[in-house]
């Protein structure tokens, strides 16, 4: 069943910019769905929109199927974690965690009890009685969760909730936040900006820029299969390095040297990339070209060698220690089901391959 | 950190402490100046004063100790200073910040054209007490004053505003409120503005009430700017002095012979400064426990984020 379906989405302030242009997606019962894409790019506005702290310009929302476009925030039956947590500085944390469940009507002996599930499930018992200014970062957040877990919406609502903590915890509460979802079974929304949260913890993510959509999948898939160049250069980190390549004849020129097969191929001048991890080392095979190394990044488990490529900076991210010297010649080899090509107006994906269905995999997931 | 260890270890304590207190005076001496000429010395010369008989140029003359205080508070015209002074607090202060709590929690709307009501409900600001003394004067004229047609327009009898002993403390009160509302204003849509709005939001989705999000957000995350406002319009209130000069010169019969007002007509009219000087001891003392007192009380309500 649907929890979550958007349809038509427009929001504009003032009638003028547009913030989310035609925004449809839906979300089913019990997934992890991540909203990613760049600051500004209207995520949390289609967020506060789905919480109904924003109204719509055009466009219906159905959640559980029934409309609740036009619904107030305490009736769409959601929760909702924020980038500041919203912790209330003078009430305890336990006050904190069943703020507002006096208006469900729910007796004191039972929200004592949810709140204490809830502290047990995140590991705050001991902290109960204590005021938000007295704890870390990283238990605020705990506390913010709890009040989502207490209330037992069966919606959560996140936005960006773990870009207030330093890189380790936030890799520890990812797991967390993604073990609690799974455990309660509840419906997540979750806005972020940084795509290592997104294709860790969601079930499916979509692609957000410029307030329009630009790519809905599975996390993998988004990644193996970018349809356009956006979502290619946002997903993945080191991002996918891109060139212009000309057809000549039947041949896809990339550099003086490396050219691809092209044959039956209707498209001009393209855009081609290609992944840091995809460009390997040619160490017997002869290389598919060679490049002079600009600069070396040695990580421990990996390498970053950059190299100039017609001019953009490319990145080659071998596994393991390499030791090269500035301005050596490097072999490097690409697999050519491993280059991606993209129209260069639009940006929009050349391909023949075929995705595997959506709907497979979510059957395989629930 | 390792040097600094060294250097404490080298130096004794005493010494250490000593070099940096000269230090630190040294930063502070321009405002210990300020303070010492202007709020110091006075402070101390009236105490001074207070003990002694002096001419009327205010040059000591006897020391008679005590003897002010003690007929100061055997004089019923000193007590009903007092009381008038009291009466008047309690006048200003509670609705005064009230009516600025109001005005402010409306202010905090985003609405259309809000700022001109923010301009407006602050204006009173930039009045000097004089010229709204004097607007109110206007008001208060018993023939020709707005006060007057609008209760006659009720079908009420003229009232003597100023001139009645029962009204005219209440009618200086009046214009207090006014004046000081906009400063109030001012200071607490400043407080509203630091909170957070994700709270209200958090609020709005768990689905509390209008009325329990002001008691359980607003008023306590307000708590610090309130016991502030509070404060300021405390020491404000027990020392009016301009509006009661203007509008009623602490008549009549003395209800509005505030202290300050007392004070000022002792020295500067009667020429008794030693008394005047123990009255403004007494009012020192009074505006100081009061202050002390509230931030007792405050400590345990006010929560500070």
């Amino acid at each position: 069943m649907k929890a979550i379906d958007v349809r038509n989405i427009n929001k504009a302030y003032h009638g003028e910019a547009m913030v989310l242009e035609d925004v449809s997606f839906e979300v089913q019962e019990g997934e992890f769905f991540a909203i990613v894409g760049p600051s500004g790019c209207g995520k949390s506005t289609l967020l506060r929109i789905i919480a109904g702290l924003e109204n719509v310009s055009a466009g219906t929302l159905y959640m559980n199927g029934e409309d609740m476009v036009n619904s107030r925030p305490n009736e769409r039956q959601i929760s909702m974690v924020f980038q500041n947590y919203a912790l209330f500085p003078h009430m305890t944390v336990a006050e904190n965690i069943v703020f507002g469940l006096h208006v469900k009507k729910i007796s004191k002996q039972q929200q004592k009890q949810r709140c204490l599930e809830a502290a047990r499930l995140l590991g705050l018992e001991q902290l109960l009685d204590r005021k938000p200014r007295e704890l870390s970062g990283g238990q605020r957040q705990r506390v913010a969760l709890g009040r989502a877990i207490a209330s037992e919406a069966p919606i959560c609502l996140m936005d960006e909730p773990l870009s207030n903590l330093d890189a380790k915890l936030r890799s520890k509460m990812r797991a967390e936040v993604r073990q609690i979802q799974r455990r309660l079974g509840m419906s997540m929304i979750y806005v972020t900006h940084d795509q290592v949260e997104a294709m860790t913890m969601a079930d499916r993510i979509m692609v957000l820029n410029e307030g329009s959509i630009q790519q809905i999948g599975r996390p993998l898939d988004v990644y193996n299969y970018p349809q356009n160049q956006f979502v290619a250069t946002f997903i993945g980190s080191p991002p996918m390095n891109m060139t212009k390549a000309t057809l000549n004849g039947q041949h896809i020129q990339l550099t003086d040297g490396w050219q691809v097969a092209a044959s039956g191929w209707e498209e001009g001048d393209v855009c081609a990339g290609v992944r840091p991890e995809h460009l390997t080392y040619a160490a017997e095979e002869p290389p598919t070209f060679t490049a002079a190394v600009e600069h070396i990044e040695i990580l421990g488990t990996e390498t970053l060698l950059m190299f100039r490529m017609n001019g953009e900076l490319w990145i080659a991210k071998w596994p393991g220690q390499w030791d090269f010297q500035e301005g050596e010649e490097i072999p490097l080899k690409v697999d050519e089901e491993h280059i991606h090509f993209f129209q260069p107006g639009t940006g929009r994906r050349i391909d023949k391959r075929v995705l595997p269905a959506d709907e497979m995999y979510m059957e395989a997931a629930l | 950190m390792i040097a600094v260890k060294d250097q404490i270890r080298v130096r004794p304590k005493s010494k250490r402490r000593f070099s940096t207190l000269l230090e630190g005076l040294l930063y502070l001496l321009p405002s210990i100046l300020l303070f010492a000429v202007f709020l110091f010395y006075p402070m101390f010369k009236t105490i001074y004063l207070s003990l002694f008989l002096t001419d009327a140029q205010g040059n000591t003359q006897t020391f008679v100790g005590l003897e002010h205080y003690i007929q100061l508070f055997q004089s019923t015209s000193f007590l009903s200073s007092l009381k008038a002074t009291v009466l008047f607090v309690l006048y200003t202060v509670p609705a005064g910040v009230l009516l600025a709590l109001g005005l402010a929690l409306l202010a905090n709307q985003k609405l259309k054209g809000i700022g001109f009501f923010r301009t407006i409900f602050s204006s009173t600001m930039g009045m000097s007490v004089a010229a709204s003394s004097v607007i109110w004067l206007f008001i208060y004229n018993p023939t020709i004053g707005i006060a007057n047609t609008i209760i006659k327009t009720f079908g009420m009898t003229e009232m003597q505003w100023l001139l009645n002993p029962d009204t005219a403390l209440l009618s200086v009160a009046l214009p207090t409120i006014w004046m000081n509302t906009g400063f109030s204003f001012l200071i607490l849509l400043g407080g509203l503005h630091n909170i957070d709005s994700s709270l209200y939001e958090s609020g709005k989705i768990a689905g509390v009430g209008d009325f329990y999000s002001l008691r359980k957000i607003t008023l306590p995350l307000l708590s610090p700017t309130l016991l502030f406002i509070v404060t300021v319009s405390l020491i404000n209130s027990f020392q009016t002095f301009g509006q009661i000069d203007i509008l009623t010169k602490g008549g009549p019969m003395e209800s509005t012979n505030v202290i300050v007002y007392s004070i000022f007509k002792d020295a500067f009219v009667n020429f008794n400064i030693g008394s005047a000087s123990a009255q403004a001891v007494i009012l020192f003392t009074f505006i100081l426990a009061v202050t002390i007192l509230q931030f007792k009380w405050g400590e345990k309500k006010v929560h500070y984020q």
